[in-house]
């Protein structure tokens, strides 16, 4: 009697180890409809990652130092090494094919049982600034609803905010360097591009690329 | 046998009372430091109907209320959908800090909510709720809203491309911020503002005329 306990026991344990397994079956597989609008006046965003993942995995975290994969993303929005990431907890990735200019929508259908969905793309004509989701349940969508999110930016805190041309991609710079010059090298929220109108003579930038939050509605449909 | 067939007509009656009109109170609260909302459209409309699309170029109306605090062709537009419109809760501006309550019988199709009106000093600035759903349950509902960009003049911050200024903070002599006429709605990316009340870029007041979301506190209290 007790032997059989134990066994069944174990048995359990080793159904749930599988289903667990790859990021997969926390969730019946669904398709969804994911809508990525860009709100800004002039910060055309980068080809945007979607991860769909289980619980383990985690895109960014605020208050803890960015990932190198997310560095490259928000220093240069070249999005490979988080598409790339092969963390078992991750089930599939998705990359848009070309920018998301200012006003425009980009939709990405996606077939998938995971729980959870993450999100970047790189504002480009920033040092390091991401407009990010992370880890949002998309289990609880039910079927022909959809949900509107805002998403707002954040700073990778792996790049100094100088504002120079010569640091920003949309503006001809450079765009990933490992070197970490940030004082505070911790992801956090945006506080913003100041510009030359704003009075950083040295910025690159003008009025119109400041932006404030939200920079991105995104806006996902359970179809079924 | 009369008595149930009565009994019947009643429950009927009863029902068709909840879905024919919705009792909500809106509570509209100026979240700055320094700017004034112009007289507020708040409209409950059928799901199928809004003022504007995000990233689309705005209508001749909206365009109005955002550059000239002209409410009208809004408020007809949204007329002729059977709308139940409040115009000018607040009777005038609705000065930073403060807030405005008002109500509105909502008839069964009209089920989403727009809040509506032009941020001064700014060019083509306004503050919306756009389409926001009304709750069938009874309670209270807190909603964060935004600033807008209509997309129509360029963000000079030249005094003498705004209205007016409540407040009489700004300066003149400003040789203009931007000449960018964007094109589409979006979110606003806020004043910039200088120091200089004669001179520089801007003639509004950089200490007190910016602002960041969100720009309003909305309270929409269902009954």
């Amino acid at each position: 009697m007790i032997f059989k306990i134990v066994f069944s026991s174990i048995l359990a344990v080793a159904s749930l180890t599988i289903t667990g397994c790859g990021g997969g079956s926390e969730n019946s597989v669904s398709q969804y409809s994911i809508k990525v609008q860009n709100l800004t006046s002039a910060q055309p965003m980068s080809p945007v990652a979607v991860i769909l993942h289980n619980s383990s995995y985690s895109l960014f975290t605020v208050g803890s130092s960015a990932s190198l994969a997310l560095e490259k993303l928000a220093e240069d929005g070249d999005n490979s090494s988080v598409i790339a990431d092969t963390n078992t907890n991750i089930e599939q990735t998705k990359s848009s094919a070309v920018l998301l200019t200012p006003s425009s929508v980009q939709d990405i259908e996606i077939t998938s049982q995971s729980k959870y969905i993450s999100f970047a793309t790189m504002l480009v004509n920033t040092n390091d600034a991401f407009a990010g989701l992370n880890s949002y349940d998309i289990s609880t969508i039910a079927v022909g609803e959809n949900v509107e999110i805002d998403i707002i930016a954040y700073d990778a805190g792996t790049e100094k905010n100088s504002e120079t041309a010569q640091t920003i991609p949309g503006t001809g710079g450079e765009g990933f360097n490992s070197l970490r010059d940030d004082a505070n090298s911790i992801v956090r929220a945006h506080s913003g591009v100041i510009s030359i109108d704003d009075g950083l003579n040295t910025s690159g930038l003008t009025s119109i690329h400041k932006f404030d939050n939200p920079v991105v509605k995104l806006t996902i449909t359970r179809i079924n | 046998m009369k008595k149930i067939i009565a009994s019947t007509i009643a429950s009927v009656a009863l029902l068709s009372q909840s879905l024919l009109a919705q009792e909500i109170d809106v509570k509209i609260h100026n979240n700055t430091n320094g700017i004034y909302f112009t007289p507020l459209l708040v409209s409950a409309h059928p799901a199928s109907t809004s003022i504007f699309s995000l990233g689309s170029a705005a209508s001749a109306n909206l365009k109005a209320m955002a550059e000239g605090g002209d409410i009208s062709g809004l408020s007809t537009d949204l007329a002729s959908v059977s709308s139940n419109s409040v115009e000018n809760p607040a009777g005038g501006m609705l000065a930073p800090g403060a807030s405005t309550t008002t109500s509105i019988s909502t008839a069964l199709e009209n089920t989403n909510l727009t809040i509506a009106s032009m941020l001064l000093p700014t060019n083509d600035g306004f503050v919306s709720l756009n389409g926001w759903k009304i709750p069938t349950t009874a309670g209270t509902y807190t909603i964060n809203i935004n600033a807008y960009d209509a997309g129509t003049e360029a963000n000079s911050e030249k005094i003498a491309d705004i209205p007016a200024d409540p407040g009489l903070k700004a300066g003149t002599g400003g040789t203009g911020v931007s000449t960018v006429i964007e094109g589409f709605v979006h979110i606003h990316r806020g004043n910039i503002g200088d120091s200089d009340p004669t001179g520089g870029k801007s003639d509004l007041d950089v200490s007190s005329q910016r602002w960041l979301n969100p720009i309003a506190t909305v309270t929409v209290t269902v009954k």
